[in-house]
């Protein structure tokens, strides 16, 4: 069964506030996120008959937003320098706070101290595109890993790819923040990382390794 | 994945720390899935991991989070309507 175009309004609404706030934190700004909102819901009120109806609204639509969001930007797409990430561990926050600081972090807000809602978007923000909308659509909108690979049209191979070095290098910015606070002390790995991580050319695609 | 880091303390490798946090094991077998689950009920070391993963990422959540402006609302509806 199709969708009918007589109910898209009413459908498509109460998923409007969570495409908005993705597609500021894609863009950076309020005025691009409102014309990107705008023409996600042009173009999925004129493609709404080949929506299958009883299927995932939620992400179909979210298709639409990243793809008119990569089409506009595709000029500033640049490839990460995968090379920068290569001596970042995994859980790299956690065994710099927990391991090396010993800091206690046992209360929610405690870690909320810890990052004011500005770094948290500036660390969000600085990631190269790719990532920033993996983490976005994963951490901040709770997707799932298959639900993003329809989403961004990629494996899901790539999906974990992307997740995974999107998730670290924002734990490191985020370590970085509280360095500079003198919240935690220095460490060795967090001297030789971070100069400009999207500074390295071409699109993304080409860059993915596999998992 | 490319991991490059030592499991933790419990030998739990990063990787599985991932699969858990995110409920994705595609590829996990069956019986690997379940051991992997009943040591996480024991295991301090793995909670903690995980808790603090949850925690960053609703902190991450509420930080992008950002309020739909009613006018920005009400624009998109306008312009919706002329269609309809
Ligand atoms: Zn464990």
């Amino acid at each position: 069964m199709v969708a009918d175009q007589a109910t898209f309004v009413e459908d498509t609404e109460p998923f409007m506030a969570s495409l908005y706030s993705t597609a500021v934190r894609m863009t950076g700004n309020r005025t691009d996120a409102e014309d990107l909102v705008q023409e996600t819901y042009l173009r999925a009120y004129r493609s709404y008959d080949k929506f299958q109806a009883g299927t995932n609204l939620r992400a179909w639509l979210f298709r639409i937003l990243t793809n008119a969001h990569i089409n506009r930007y595709r000029a500033r797409q640049r490839r990460p320098d995968e090379t920068e990430l290569d001596d970042v561990e995994d859980l790299y926050l956690y065994r710099r706070i927990r391991d090396e600081a010993r800091i206690s972090m046992s209360a929610e807000d405690q870690l909320m101290q810890y990052f004011s809602e500005a770094e948290v978007v500036s660390a969000v923000e600085a990631l190269p595109d790719a990532y920033r909308m993996a983490v976005l659509l994963a951490d901040v909108e709770g997707f799932s890993y298959k639900e993003i690979a329809e989403i961004l049209e990629i494996p899901v191979g790539t999906v974990m790819s992307r997740l995974h070095r999107g998730r670290k290098m924002l734990e490191k910015a985020l370590y970085e923040f509280a360095v500079s606070r003198g919240i935690a002390p220095e460490t060795d790995t967090a001297e030789d990382l971070d100069d400009d991580p999207g500074a390295t050319a071409d699109v993304v695609d080409t860059a993915e390794t596999t998992v | 994945m490319e991991l490059n880091s030592q499991p933790l303390s419990c030998n739990v490798s990063s990787e599985d720390v991932y699969r858990m946090l995110d409920g994705y094991f595609e590829g996990v077998e069956q019986s690997r899935r379940q051991s992997l689950s009943s040591h996480l009920d024991s295991c301090d070391c793995c909670t903690e991991v995980l808790q603090f993963q949850l925690r960053l990422r609703s902190v991450i959540g509420s930080g992008c989070r950002e309020e739909l402006p009613d006018d920005v609302r009400r624009r998109v509806l306008d312009s919706l309507n002329k269609l309809l």
